[in-house]
């Protein structure tokens, strides 16, 4: 079973939202927080046991 | 690149002493189980592939379940606020002393009974702490609007903020704005915010479907989604 996530940016000055990474859920599943690190954008996850660096 | 954590890896921030060390808050969800969890760090200058465990000082690892995170400076001092899952719900506070996690106090559920069902959390600079709750559980508490936005003050007096929110997850202020997510309506909901005060009722910022934690970036606020609910529900369930 896997749940597929996405992970937005949502620009305040302009309003848009930029979709940033998305995955139907093999590269990563339940994807719950995405955290930018220079030029990495870190993925953690509610179940399995990795942090997905893209 | 796959970085092997403890299980769960739910909610990470930067270290705010070095801003290249991200601290993840993982617990292994288990239906029906006690659960248990970790407090991890990774630097991301390493070339090593797996998250280490903190070494905790003064409170009981088996009891640690940790949820939303949030780093901060307070008072010069790099600090880390935990919800955890115990017994009763708390917001655990540490001091952040390189690998070493310095525990320092606890917000429990027993004095500040809204805790209970706590999710994410925010701290602005005086040491206020703003979290996300919903009276149920992720999976029971689905089309209703149980959620809230609570807030301790410095002074440890309560107040709610917002309320019927459904499931309120994700928390973030910048620049005089609170931003909160449902993950049920699938809304980044906005309010002005200032001085401990909300003004209501907020606007819908944005859709972002399932909506989960928030960070901050550059250019704006980076969102996690859940995209089928249904399957996340069903996840939850056949984890053994």
């Amino acid at each position: 079973m896997r749940s597929p996530c996405r992970i937005s940016v949502f620009e305040m000055k302009s309003g848009m939202v930029i979709s940033s990474y998305e995955s139907n859920g093999e590269e990563i599943s339940a994807g719950s927080t995405g955290l930018s690190v220079g030029d990495h954008l870190y993925i953690g996850q509610v179940f399995r046991d990795y942090l997905l660096k893209v | 690149m796959k970085i092997q954590t403890y299980p769960g890896p739910e909610d990470i921030v930067l270290d705010p002493s070095t801003s290249k060390r991200i601290i993840m808050s993982c617990t292994k969800r288990k239906r029906k189980k006690n659960l248990s969890g970790r407090l991890q760090y990774y630097d991301t200058g390493s070339s090593k592939n797996a998250a280490t465990d903190y070494n905790i000082l003064d409170y009981p690892l088996q009891k640690l379940r940790p949820h939303g995170i949030f780093a901060t400076l307070i008072g010069g001092k790099a600090t880390l606020y935990v919800i955890s899952h115990e017994e009763e719900d708390k917001i655990l506070v540490f001091e952040i002393k390189d690998k070493q996690l310095i525990f320092k106090r606890e917000y429990s559920a027993k004095d500040y009974p809204k805790l209970q069902g706590a999710n994410d959390l925010f701290v602005l600079e005086d040491g206020t702490i703003l979290f996300t709750a919903n009276k149920e559980s992720f999976t029971t508490d689905i089309g209703f609007a149980n959620g809230m936005v609570g807030q301790i003050d410095p002074a440890n007096d309560f107040k709610i903020l917002i309320d019927r929110l459904r499931f309120a997850n994700g928390i973030y202020v910048h620049n005089g704005e609170l931003f909160v997510t449902e993950t049920y309506s699938g809304r980044l909901m906005r309010y002005a915010f200032s001085s401990g005060q909300i003004n209501m009722p907020g606007d819908v910022a944005a859709k972002i479907k399932g909506g989960d934690n928030i960070s901050l970036h550059t250019s704006g606020l980076v969102i996690a989604g859940h995209l089928n609910l249904f399957r996340f529900f069903c996840m939850a369930f056949i984890i053994k």
